[in-house]
This record gives C-alpha cells, sequence and structure tokens, in this order.
C-alpha cells in the first residue's frame, strides 16, 4: 500500500500552495518535525510580484525537490522563484532513494504557508501506485476513502481513459465534498483546501490492500 | 597359497552399493557477476549401478549407469534500479481545471524494486566408471581398495541456462505487471534485463556446474585421490576360540594378501605366517 500523508511528502506527493497577495518568502524544504526550526538546511525564496490576474487565471510553476545525498538535505530547483500574484506552485521530488518524507514551510512578511499543516490556497496531491481501499481521515478524524482499482484486471483502454483524469476532492469544513472516489492504480487525486487552516490528510490504520 | 576367498560379480556388486548408500554431499556459494548477485547450492547422492568384473589382463571393476543425482538450489539477487532506464509515470502530464486554476499533477518516477528469483534445478545423469583394485596394508588389517581411473563427467549447461532464463523472465514480468501506465513496455524492460542476463549467464551456469563437480568429487569413491576400502581382512584371525583357562584362541595370522579379477570373480589369496 502506498504512504499517504500530507504532513510527509514522497515522491508519491505533490503540494501546491497559490499566492493570492505580493509578498516575498523564506522557504524550506525539510525533513525535520513541523515545529522545529531547521538549522542545516537551506533556505530557498519565492518572491510574489503584484499583478493583475484574478484568482484562477493564474499559471503553475514548478519546483523540483531533490534529495542532495552528500550534504544529507533536501534542494529546491529553482532555489530562487519569482512569480505573479494568483500564481501557483507545485514542489515534487521526483525520486527518493534512501531519503527521509519531507515538508514544504514557508514565512512571508505577511503570510506562511507549509505542506505540513495546509491552509488556505493549497492543494495536496498522492500518486497511487497500488490498488487497495485507502481510508483516511482529515484533521485525524473521519473515515473517508479512495479505493484503488487494480489496473491488472481492467481492460488496458478502459484503464488508459481513466488514469487520464484526476479526481478533485474539496476539503470544506474539515470534511472532503465527497466521501469516497474510486480511482485506478496509476491515478492522482487532488485534495484542494480554498479556505481552511491547519488541514492535515491521512492514512488511517484501517487501510487494506485489495486483491 | 594357503586360502582363497571369491567374491562373485553380484557379491561386489552389493558391496558397491553398500559404498554408495552413504554418499551424499553438499556445498554452496555465491558471487557476483555485474549486476547479480547469485547464491546457489548444490547436493548430490549416487545410486544404481551395475558391476562388471574385467579379467586379466586388463584387472579391473567396472560399474555401469551410476545414477547421479544433483539439486542445485539457486537464488539470484539483483536490482532493477541497475539494469532499467528512469521512467516516469503518466507519459503525459494530466492537468484539471480547479478554482485556482489548471493544475497539472507531477510524474511519478518509478522506483524499480529489486528481486529475488529462487529456483531449484534438478540434475540427474548416469555415468559409468573404471576402478583398479589394490591390496593396501591396514595396520591390523589387509584391506582391499578401490581407485577410480580419471573419468570425464560432461554436464550439458543448456538446461540450467534456460531454467535461469524462465525463471527470471517470469519474475521480472510479474514486477512490472503490478506497476500500472507501462503495459506497453514490459516486454522492452524485461528484454532489458534478460539481455543483462544473457551477457553472464555462461559464468553463472559455469560456476554451478563447477561447484556440482566438486560435491561429486566429494564423494569418496568418485575421488581419483582416495582409495575406498571394499573388503577388509583382520591379519589374525580367530580359527578356534577359547574354550577355558588352559585353552585359549587358536589364531591364524594373514602374512599377505593378494587380489585380482579371473573369472568375473574378485579372488583374494593369502598365505598364512
Amino acid at each position: 500500500m502506498d504512504f499517504l500523508d500530507s504532513r510527509h511528502l514522497t515522491n508519491h506527493d505533490g503540494f501546491v500552495q497559490l499566492f493570492p497577495a505580493a509578498d516575498v518568502f523564506e522557504y524550506f524544504v525539510t525533513s525535520v518535525p513541523a515545529g522545529m526550526t531547521p538549522q542545516h538546511e537551506p533556505k530557498f525564496h519565492l518572491e510574489v510580484k503584484a499583478g493583475a490576474a484574478k484568482k484562477g487565471e493564474g499559471k503553475q510553476h514548478g519546483v523540483k525537490v531533490v534529495w542532495d545525498a552528500a550534504a544529507k538535505h533536501y534542494v529546491a530547483h529553482p532555489s530562487r522563484l519569482e512569480i505573479a500574484q494568483n500564481d501557483y506552485v507545485a514542489w515534487h521530488c521526483e525520486r527518493m532513494v534512501g531519503s527521509p518524507p519531507y515538508s514544504v514551510r514557508g514565512r512571508g512578511q505577511h503570510g506562511s504557508f507549509s505542506s505540513a499543516s495546509l491552509g488556505p490556497h493549497a492543494a495536496f496531491i498522492h500518486f497511487f501506485l497500488q490498488a487497495g481501499r485507502y481510508t483516511y481521515q482529515v484533521n485525524g478524524a473521519g473515515a473517508f476513502v479512495v479505493e484503488v482499482l487494480d489496473h491488472r484486471k481492467m481492460d488496458p483502454d478502459v484503464h488508459a481513459k481513466r488514469a487520464a483524469g484526476a479526481p478533485l476532492v474539496k476539503i470544506v469544513r474539515g470534511r472532503p465534498d465527497q466521501s469516497e472516489v474510486e480511482i485506478v492504480a496509476g491515478q492522482n487525486v487532488v485534495w484542494l483546501i480554498d479556505e481552511e487552516q491547519h488541514v492535515t490528510i491521512a492514512a488511517s490504520p484501517s487501510t487494506s490492500p485489495r486483491g | 597359497m594357503d586360502a582363497t576367498v571369491a567374491v562373485s560379480e553380484s557379491g561386489v556388486n552389493q558391496l558397491v552399493q553398500d559404498l554408495l548408500a552413504s554418499a551424499h554431499f553438499s556445498k554452496s556459494d555465491s558471487a557476483s557477476w555485474g549486476p547479480f548477485t547469485v547464491s546457489y547450492s548444490v547436493s548430490a547422492s549416487v545410486s544404481g549401478g551395475t558391476v562388471e568384473l574385467v579379467d586379466t589382463p586388463v584387472q579391473l571393476i567396472r560399474v555401469h549407469d551410476f545414477n547421479v543425482s544433483a539439486s542445485a538450489g539457486v537464488s539470484l539477487s539483483f536490482d532493477l534500479n541497475n539494469i532499467l532506464p528512469q521512467i516516469c509515470i503518466p507519459p503525459v502530464q494530466i492537468c484539471i481545471p480547479t478554482p485556482f486554476g489548471d493544475i497539472c499533477t507531477p510524474q511519478f518516477c518509478i522506483s524499480w524494486p529489486s528481486i529475488t528469483v529462487p529456483l531449484t534445478i534438478p540434475l540427474s545423469l548416469n555415468i559409468s566408471a573404471d576402478f583398479g583394485i589394490q591390496v593396501r596394508d591396514g595396520g591390523s588389517t589387509w584391506d582391499i581398495v578401490l581407485l577410480i581411473f580419471p573419468f570425464s563427467l560432461v554436464i550439458d549447461p543448456t538446461p540450467t541456462i534456460n531454467a535461469i532464463l524462465t525463471a527470471v523472465e517470469n519474475a521480472v514480468d510479474g514486477v512490472l505487471d503490478g506497476i500500472p501506465l507501462i503495459g506497453p513496455l514490459i516486454a522492452d524492460l524485461v528484454n532489458l534485463v534478460i539481455g543483462a542476463l544473457q551477457s553472464v549467464i555462461s559464468l553463472i551456469a559455469s560456476a554451478i556446474d563447477a561447484l556440482i563437480h566438486e560435491v561429486i568429487l566429494l564423494i569418496d569413491i568418485f575421488s581419483p585421490t582416495i582409495p575406498v576400502t571394499l573388503l577388509s581382512f583382520d591379519k589374525t584371525e580367530v580359527m578356534i576360540p577359547a574354550s577355558g583357562p588352559g585353552n585359549p584362541d587358536v589364531d591364524l595370522t594373514l602374512a599377505s594378501l593378494t587380489a585380482q579379477i579371473a573369472q568375473h570373480e574378485l579372488v583374494a589369496e593369502t598365505n598364512f605366517a
């Protein structure tokens, strides 16, 4: 079964943050637990310039998260990024060979963001590699489900068609707007947090594989 | 000549079968060839065969069709990351509309697993071998021993090679089949692994073959340097057991012993001291 926990990102995950206001952020891509300040890890920079684009009109920027095995910390590429207001940034690590889960945590002059505690205008994306019934909780409560069907039991064309999409699940008042979604192995689910604070999404212990 | 003992061909056959009954050896080894680490163990035993006593002037014991039964347990391990290229899925980025704008999901780059393929390769072959006979002084005994003439044991490596290739192909196919979105690539990826294996498979088969030879040569009867005792006579034979304090054993001492094959019998002759 896949590891599913928005507080501890892996190469199965993506973290997206929209920036609705101009600001200058310093952030860490860190394996240090939330609440602790990273000491040995480098800071990265994100500047959000004022712009005319409204929410929904911005564009996506990608930041590659790479483990530096020699220095034993993560590095963001690019390390300095300039975006426009209402643009959004997606952080993702392509390969994790012997590297720990991480989180992205930043602080600006007016606001902050954290993948470990998802806030307004954030999204958590998980790529489900293995089939099974994933039961998850939001903020440590509830029993919501992602049912992942085994691609080996499907017609390849049907599988390819279904894998070409990704369900969008909105978190509203601490609950997903769909308590259960069904996808196929090799498909992403995107959880979107619009106005909530301190949201976590994590598999609960009852998650079980499906034959 | 003071005494003669003759053992028939079927009698010698029985003696040889008794020698083979306890002949069982095993040995293990491991090594790496390229990205493949192979642990292998071989056990072998010998049974069957029929004895022919070949008379003068050749003077040998020929055993036809020993059955050598061996089993090679092979465990082949490899990390697919050392063989396969990096592949990221899905092949085309997926973008979905959201209130933020279109979010394009990142690609997931596959961390290939390590695979261990266990398999057992049975081997059965019949061989024939010739043995010379000698008499050796065993201290308190005269021993008639067998000493094998050099023989060649040729094992066809093809079944071993085919068994390994098939097992690895099935294992890799099974593992890759469990990864979604790479279905059209699986055949090529399996071929990459098989191609890497084929470049070293002869070396692997040779190493297993060498170990099989080594184990068979551990069986005394196949060792050209270890004489195997077929028959043993005490140098002092009690002819009349003691019957009282004044009547001790009446012993005969065998001063010498000779052995030869004559008229399809193993004939031992002795002189008393």
